[in-house]
């Protein structure tokens, strides 16, 4: 079992302009395992996504917290969790396809499959009403522990 | 985001700067399309050298300029994209529809 090494909870309000904060704050938090610019980027991109996706979808019409937590292990992996209290995801698989949103002309429908792609593993739990969260772990190629 | 502008001849460069997320798209997609329906130039240039991190809300934005370049007839090419946005675009096959160029080609 990997050991935990250090982790950090933050909770802010769903406004767009805590986008940039929760991914600088996650990048920031996981320089302890010396990644990679590429690690960081990857790791940046995941959680704008996820966050973006709580801001834009869960908290559609109205404005609520979300939680980030971000776990780092020993081992070099890190897991982010981003939760929301928001509306829910009806349909998980049809959510994660490529291109599809539900978020009008200015969205891509690309958030979960590059948070598939620039993470390792992603996890979605959702329940209509009730909110979302998004874990995704990566394992980073930790120089120290080469 | 900042969205600076210089036209030469047919050219017209659009700059951005900053990093292109939900909350500073919209704004940028904005000013690129009434950049490019005021000029009506025959060839657009889009440089992201000054942009060092977008999410997939920036892969709309490239398209979106895309979009109003060729709905007048106007060539299109994105400029300078550094690693981070360019493995997001590729992501979403931008690179199959846009012609990336470096500054030497502008």
């Amino acid at each position: 079992m990997k050991r935990e090494m250090n982790r950090s909870v933050i909770r802010f309000p769903s406004k767009s302009a805590n986008e940039s904060y929760a991914r600088s704050a996650a990048a920031a938090f996981a320089a302890q395992l010396d990644p990679t610019l590429d690690e960081l980027g990857d790791i940046k991109t995941a959680v704008s996504e996820a966050v973006t996706n709580a801001i834009v979808h869960g908290y559609r019409d109205t404005m609520g917290y979300i939680t980030m937590t971000v776990v780092l292990y020993e081992d070099g992996y890190i897991e982010i969790t981003v939760a929301d209290k928001g509306c829910g995801i009806a349909d998980i698989e049809t959510a994660r396809q490529p291109l599809f949103t539900t978020g009008g002309a200015e969205r891509s429908g690309m958030g979960f499959t590059i948070m598939d792609s620039f993470m390792d593993s992603l996890k979605v739990r959702s329940k209509e009403g009730k909110g979302t969260t998004v874990v995704m772990g990566k394992r980073l190629n930790v120089r120290r522990y080469r | 985001m900042n969205v600076t502008h210089d036209r030469q001849g047919g050219l017209l460069k659009i700059s951005l700067e900053g990093e292109l997320d939900h909350h500073s798209a919209s704004q940028a997609s904005q000013r690129i399309r009434e950049l490019i329906a005021s000029e009506l130039p025959p060839r657009v240039v889009l440089d992201l050298y000054s942009v060092p991190f977008m999410d997939s809300s920036g892969i709309m934005v490239v398209m979106g300029g895309y979009r109003a370049a060729s709905e007048i007839g106007s060539g299109f090419e994105a400029a300078n994209v550094r690693p981070q946005p360019m493995k997001v675009l590729k992501a979403a096959a931008v690179d199959k529809l846009i012609h990336f160029i470096q500054e030497k080609d502008i």
